[in-house]
C-alpha cells in the first residue's frame, strides 16, 4: 500500500523546505532511512530520509519547488499487511464528501428558512423571496443573493457569480506564464542560501546609516612633474 | 523602518519610554540582570541601573508596589513572568488598582502598567499556557490590551505606559519570535480602545484578537483562491470593546466567526456575541459563531492535545468556509 513522505522540519522555526533534488525515481527500490532528496531552507541543507522500506510509487513535487512543513511530497508502495483496512479507510473517506455536493443541488430543505437580514432586505424592496434561487447550504436564500437580485435581474446575477468563481483559477494560470522571457533568457531559482543572503543585504541597507566622503583633488601638476622627472629616472635606474 | 519580532518591539517600547520619562520603572521577577525569562527586559538594567528592580515571588506585592507608586507619580511598569501566575495579585489589580480614582474622588489615579505572557502553543502546559483577559474584562476601571502585531506591541505599549489608569497588557508567548514585521524606530503610539480593520472582505466577518488575528490572515489568504473573501476585525484593546468597530464588521457580512484561543464558555467573544446581539440582529444572515478552545481545565502537554486544543489555522479556515456556505 501506498504511504506518505512529508516535508520534515529541519529545525525549530522552520516553516518551509526547497526539494533542491530528488535522489530516487519512480519506481526505485528503497530501504528505511534512505536518502530520498536534499532539501535547503535558509538554515540547512539536508537530506530526506525514507521512513519504510518500499518502492518509489510518486514523487509528488517537483525539484526546485519550496513546500511548507509537514505536505506531502512523495508516495512509497509498501508490503505491509494493514493495506486492506488502510484502503478500506479511504473508501469510506471519498463518498463523505460527494453527498456534500449532492446536498447543494438537490437538496431545498432551507429554502424557505429565512434570516433576519434576508426578511428585512425582503421588505425594504418589496421582493417576494419566491422568486428567488438560493445559493446557500439547503438552497437557503442568503443575503448576498437578495442583494444581488436587488442589484440587478437575478437570471443575469446567476451565471454572472459562476463565472467570478471560475475567475481566480484563470488568474492564477496566467500568472505561471511567463511574462518577458526573451530567447537566451534562463530562470534560475533561489536557492535558500542565496534567499537568506538577499534577506540580509536588504535589511542590512534598510538598518545600517549609509555614510561616505569624498575629497577632490587636482593632480596636473603631479603628473607634469612625473613626465619631467621620467626619463632621467629611466636612465639613471636603467629601466627600458 | 526595522524589521523586527514581537519581542524586539516591546522591548524597543521599554526602553524608549525610560529614556523618554524618568518616572517609569521596570518591576518584575528576574528582568533586571536576567533580563526577563522572554528576554522582554534585555538590556535594561545596564542602561537604566536600579530602575529596573528584580522582585521577590509575590505577585501580590508586585502589583502592590506598583499600584503605590503609581499613586504617588511614578509610571511603573510591573511584569507578571506569566499571566498564570497573576491570580495572586488580583485583588490589588480588581480591588484597589481599578478602583482607586473612583474611590478617591479623582484625588489619585494608577497609571499603572502590568505586562504579562498569555496563551500557549509552546508546551508550557497546565501553569505556564493559560489566557487570563475575561478573568479582568467585566471590572470597570481596567484597560486590557492585548496587540496582535509587532507594530502594534509597540504602539500600544507606549500608549498602556503613557495611560494615566491602570492598563493590563497581555503579550502572546507564542507570537514573541514567530511574528515578525516592520516597526518605525521614531516614537508613536496606538490608541487604546480602538479596534483595528485588518482586511476588508465580502462574504465572513472574523472578529478576534491577539495570535488569533495572525492565523485568520492566514487563513484568509488561502479561501481567497477559492472566491471566498474575509473581512477581518482585530479587537486589539478587549475591555473596554470598540463597540461601534464590532457593530460595522457584523453588520459588513451578516456571517461572523468570532475567534479566541481562550476558552470558549465566558470568554472575551462571549461579550462581543452579546453586543452583535443586541445591535446587529436584521444585518444577520447566520448564527454568530465562536471558535475557541475546548472547555477543559487545562491546556495539555502533550504534543498532538495541545494542537488538538489550541485555535489553528486550519480550524478557523475550515470555520470560515462552513459559514460562507451557510
Amino acid at each position: 500500500m501506498a504511504k506518505e513522505i512529508t516535508m520534515p522540519q529541519l529545525g525549530e522555526s522552520v516553516t518551509e523546505g526547497t526539494i533542491d533534488r530528488w535522489l530516487v525515481e519512480v519506481g526505485d527500490q528503497v530501504n528505511k532511512y534512505d536518502p530520498l532528496a536534499e532539501v535547503t531552507t535558509d538554515k540547512v541543507n539536508a537530506e530526506v530520509p525514507s521512513s519504510f522500506s518500499g518502492t518509489i510509487k510518486e514523487l509528488v513535487v517537483k525539484e526546485d519547488t519550496t513546500v511548507a512543513v509537514g505536505d506531502l511530497i512523495a508516495y512509497i508502495e509498501t508490503n505491509d499487511e494493514e493495506g486492506p483496512e488502510r484502503e478500506q479507510e479511504r473508501e469510506n473517506k471519498e463518498p463523505k464528501e460527494a453527498p456534500s455536493t449532492k446536498e447543494q443541488t438537490g437538496d431545498s430543505s432551507m429554502k424557505t428558512r429565512y434570516s433576519p437580514a434576508v426578511l428585512a432586505l425582503a421588505g425594504e424592496h418589496g421582493i417576494d423571496l419566491q422568486q428567488l434561487t438560493g445559493t446557500g447550504r439547503g438552497g437557503r436564500i442568503t443575503r448576498k443573493d437578495v442583494e444581488a437580485y436587488v442589484a440587478g435581474s437575478a437570471t443575469r446575477s446567476a451565471p454572472q457569480k459562476q463565472e467570478a468563481k471560475s475567475a481566480p483559477s484563470d488568474v492564477s494560470e496566467q500568472r505561471q506564464e511567463p511574462q518577458s522571457l526573451r530567447a537566451g533568457d534562463e530562470r534560475v531559482p533561489v536557492s535558500g542560501v542565496r534567499k537568506a543572503i538577499a534577506n540580509r543585504m536588504t535589511q542590512s541597507v534598510q538598518e545600517i546609516p549609509h555614510a561616505w566622503t569624498m575629497v577632490e583633488v587636482d593632480v596636473t601638476n603631479l603628473v607634469r612633474y612625473r613626465e619631467r622627472i621620467k626619463g632621467s629616472w629611466k636612465e639613471k635606474e636603467a629601466i627600458r | 523602518m526595522a524589521m523586527m519580532n514581537y519581542l524586539g518591539a516591546i522591548n524597543l517600547a521599554l526602553k524608549e519610554e525610560m529614556e523618554r520619562d524618568e518616572k517609569v520603572f521596570i518591576l518584575g521577577e528576574d528582568v533586571g540582570k536576567r533580563g526577563g525569562v522572554f528576554l522582554a527586559t534585555e538590556g535594561l538594567y545596564e542602561q537604566f541601573g536600579d530602575r529596573v528592580l528584580d522582585t521577590p515571588l509575590s505577585e501580590s506585592a508586585i502589583a502592590g508596589v506598583g499600584i503605590g507608586a503609581a499613586m504617588y507619580g511614578m509610571r511603573p511598569v510591573a511584569e507578571m513572568q506569566f499571566a498564570d501566575f497573576m491570580l495572586p495579585a488580583v485583588n490589588q489589580i480588581v480591588s484597589e488598582a481599578a478602583k482607586i480614582r473612583y474611590r478617591s474622588n479623582n484625588d489619585f489615579h494608577v497609571p499603572l502598567t502590568v505586562r504579562a505572557p498569555y496563551g500557549g502553543g509552546v508546551h508550557g502546559a497546565l501553569y505556564h499556557s493559560q489566557s487570563m483577559e475575561a478573568m479582568f474584562n467585566s471590572i470597570p476601571g481596567l484597560k486590557i490590551v492585548i496587540p496582535s502585531s509587532p507594530y502594534d506591541a509597540k504602539g500600544l505599549l507606549k500608549a498602556a505606559i503613557r495611560d494615566e489608569d491602570p492598563v493590563l497588557f497581555f503579550e502572546h508567548k507564542r507570537a514573541y519570535r514567530l511574528l515578525k514585521g516592520e516597526v518605525p524606530e521614531e516614537d508613536y503610539t496606538l490608541p487604546i480602545g480602538k479596534a483595528a480593520l485588518k482586511q476588508e472582505g465580502e462574504d465572513v466577518t472574523v472578529i478576534t484578537y491577539g495570535l488569533s488575528v495572525h492565523f485568520a490572515e492566514q487563513a484568509a489568504k488561502e479561501l481567497e483562491e477559492t472566491g471566498i473573501s474575509t473581512h477581518i476585525l482585530d479587537l486589539r484593546t478587549v475591555y473596554p470593546m470598540d463597540r461601534d468597530a464590532i457593530v460595522d464588521a457584523a453588520k459588513k457580512t451578516g456571517k461572523v466567526l468570532l475567534v479566541t484561543d481562550d476558552n470558549k464558555e465566558g470568554s472575551v467573544m462571549s461579550e462581543v456575541a452579546a453586543i452583535i446581539a443586541e445591535e446587529c440582529l436584521f444585518d444577520l444572515d447566520a448564527p454568530v459563531e465562536r471558535l475557541a478552545a475546548p472547555d477543559v481545565p487545562a491546556m495539555p502537554y502533550a504534543s498532538p492535545l495541545e494542537k488538538q486544543f489550541l485555535v489553528t489555522k486550519d480550524k478557523i479556515q475550515s470555520a470560515i468556509q462552513e459559514l460562507a456556505e451557510f
